[in-house]
């Protein structure tokens, strides 16, 4: 997504909105496991004193609800914790749903509370189950550096942790993702730990690291064909003078 | 009918039309306003410009138009409908089965009619199934899980009164049940895309057929997992196809995981008219090679006799369709002659 959506800090007010965009480059859609801002899904930040307000926009009016929640809600929690700011307003623009969405959110409420009849549980097992998937797509990207690199799978299981300086030049950036998903997922953070693990910090055999894989990379398909429908729907629809004009 | 270069001739069933009335006047409220903006969103984000339509065209669209896009321009042989009824968005439903059956009755060969049933409607909702297939001879449905009906947002397969009218299907002679799992309206905190309910009818009901529509998109890893374990249930790659033309890494892959997991023999061609017109999907299919990575990787081809079953053979035996003895009869029955200046009016 081009970063001409983003509102150019100005003026005095600029340092504070560069704040908070980079607080909100850190909240994920967590079906596409990429941030908010990249995506393109933050409309418009403004700031009055200590009250600052977020404009969340989704690619199209039906976009779950139940993720546009988490993200609502992710983002004003991010926010929140910035210094110097006490209130929070989320505006989701356009959507279906969009009055309890921005309401519930930015009250602070749960989302089984905005939704009582339709939601039969909190989201925390919904956001936990796209955070597996995420770590396995991650994973999946970075094994396959490294395999591609000349590692063999022998050598891929028994990484440790801790063992930076035998990953392949240039894997870093794919090392730090993964790492980062795997803090999330509350595994081993120890020098000694396993670094290729299952889901649940589990050892992987050699021998059946290409199959492991191959299920794994499943989700990232399914991922990238999500991203790709998503980022394209999200261009669309707020680009509509431009297709209206070649029409 | 699409003929290669090489002078073969690939019979093709789109099994996945649409002939909708989504104009403002049959608009009931927003979300019947949310809803066609957001499908001439998905026109727009794939569709190349030269078959880019208006929203006012899109919004509805005559017969003629769609005759000619499908039998004329688009190769296709044979149409299935899917009825999508939304009759809280819509005041006369959006795509209905007698909306479709409009076209049906006046071309009975270029066409296969399917029903629907929505589980909520109780006894009365059954006894609608019974006239559907009384009537229009149905050998399908089409299920669409996340509809609203009242204060519900939707129903899963294995609700108990789904069971009674899967079982009524399986009395009836009503075989191909096409279940739409893809992106949808109704997600909250459950997961509306999930195949689960899928997984576990498909075994208690083995003498239907589950045709998952979307194959699941976006969660594509799931569907893989239960056709991989279902005899009887298949992938309907409306949606998916038109990723072929601007996003064709991300097709190969995909096609790549479904031929390695669910197989060609049990892939579906839809173009999800007029979502997206099927020429230019078909073109690009027939001339589509799978990357060389993917064939070493996965072990698996496309060939030419793969992509003839996926745009017509796989489809024409769920429903008992004799390709040879068709051809022949559409072959006697020429369709009108339709004016060349309606084409692609927009573009």
């Amino acid at each position: 997504m081009s970063t001409s959506v983003l509102i150019r800090p100005v003026g005095a007010a600029g340092s504070a909105v560069t704040t908070i965009f980079a607080a909100l480059d850190r909240v994920m859609d967590p079906e596409l496991d990429e941030s908010l801002v990249r995506l393109g899904f933050v409309d418009a930040v403004s700031v009055e004193g200590a009250a600052v307000t977020l404009v969340l926009r989704l690619p199209t009016f039906w976009c779950s609800p139940n993720f546009a929640y988490l993200m609502a809600s992710d983002a004003r929690q991010r926010v929140l914790e910035l210094s110097g700011v006490e209130r929070v307003e989320v505006i989701l623009k356009d959507h279906a749903h969009a009055s309890e969405i921005s309401a519930g959110a930015s009250e602070g409420r749960s989302f089984a509370e905005v939704f009582p009849d339709e939601a039969s549980g909190d989201l925390d097992e919904l956001r936990a189950r796209f955070q597996r998937k995420a770590f396995g797509t991650r994973q999946e990207q970075f094994v396959r550096f490294i395999l591609d690199a000349g590692l063999t799978p022998d050598e891929v299981v028994a990484l440790r942790v801790g063992d930076d300086s035998r990953i392949p030049r240039g894997g870093a950036p794919l090392l730090r993702a993964y790492l980062e998903k795997r803090a999330q997922l509350g595994l081993s953070g120890d020098p000694a730990a396993a670094l290729i693990t299952d889901e649940s910090g589990g050892a992987i055999a050699a021998d059946d690291l290409l199959a492991y894989l191959r299920r794994v990379r499943r989700q990232r398909v399914s991922m990238v064909m999500n991203t790709a429908l998503c980022r394209g729907l999200l261009e669309t629809r707020y680009s509509k003078s431009v297709t209206e004009e070649r029409l | 009918m699409y003929r290669t270069t090489d002078g073969e001739e690939i019979f093709v069933v789109d099994g996945h039309l649409h002939f909708w009335d989504a104009s403002p006047g049959n608009q009931k409220n927003e979300y019947g306003t949310g809803w066609i903006d957001c499908f001439y969103g998905y026109h727009k984000v794939f569709t190349p410009p030269e078959y880019l339509w208006s929203l006012e065209q899109y919004q509805r669209y005559s017969e003629s138009t769609m005759l000619r896009d499908l039998f004329v321009d688009g190769y296709v042989d044979v149409g299935i409908f899917q009825p999508t009824y939304l009759k809280e968005f819509y005041v006369n439903g959006f795509n209905t089965t007698e909306q479709d059956a409009v076209l049906k009755e006046k071309y009975p060969d270029r066409f296969i009619l399917n029903g629907a049933f929505d589980p909520r409607d109780g006894q009365q909702g059954l006894d609608y199934l019974r006239e559907q297939r009384e009537r229009y001879a149905i050998q399908g449905v089409k299920l669409y899980t996340a509809e609203w009906k009242g204060d519900s947002r939707g129903y899963k397969l294995t609700d108990p009164m789904a069971y009674r009218y899967l079982e009524e299907c399986q009395r009836l002679g009503i075989r191909n049940i096409h279940v739409h799992k893809g992106p949808t309206i109704w997600p909250l905190n459950k997961d509306g895309f999930d195949v689960a309910d899928v997984d576990q009818v498909a075994t208690d009901f083995q003498a239907l057929n589950f045709i998952v529509e979307h194959c699941g998109l976006p969660r594509l890893e799931d569907f893989c997992y239960i056709a991989t374990q279902e005899r009887n249930v298949y992938g309907g790659l409306a949606v998916i196809m038109p990723f072929i033309r601007n996003r064709p890494r991300a097709f190969a892959e995909m096609m790549a995981e479904l031929l390695y997991w669910v197989g060609e023999d049990k892939l579906t061609f839809g173009s999800d008219y007029a979502i997206w017109h099927p020429r230019w999907i078909i073109e690009d299919f027939i001339n589509f090679d799978l990357p060389e990575d993917l064939k070493q990787e996965y072990g698996i081809d496309l060939t030419l006799a793969g992509k003839r079953k996926i745009l017509g053979e796989n489809v024409a035996r769920l429903y008992g369709l004799d390709i040879q003895a068709h051809r022949r009869k559409l072959a006697a029955q020429p369709l009108p002659e339709f004016d060349p200046g309606q084409a692609y009016a927009v573009a």
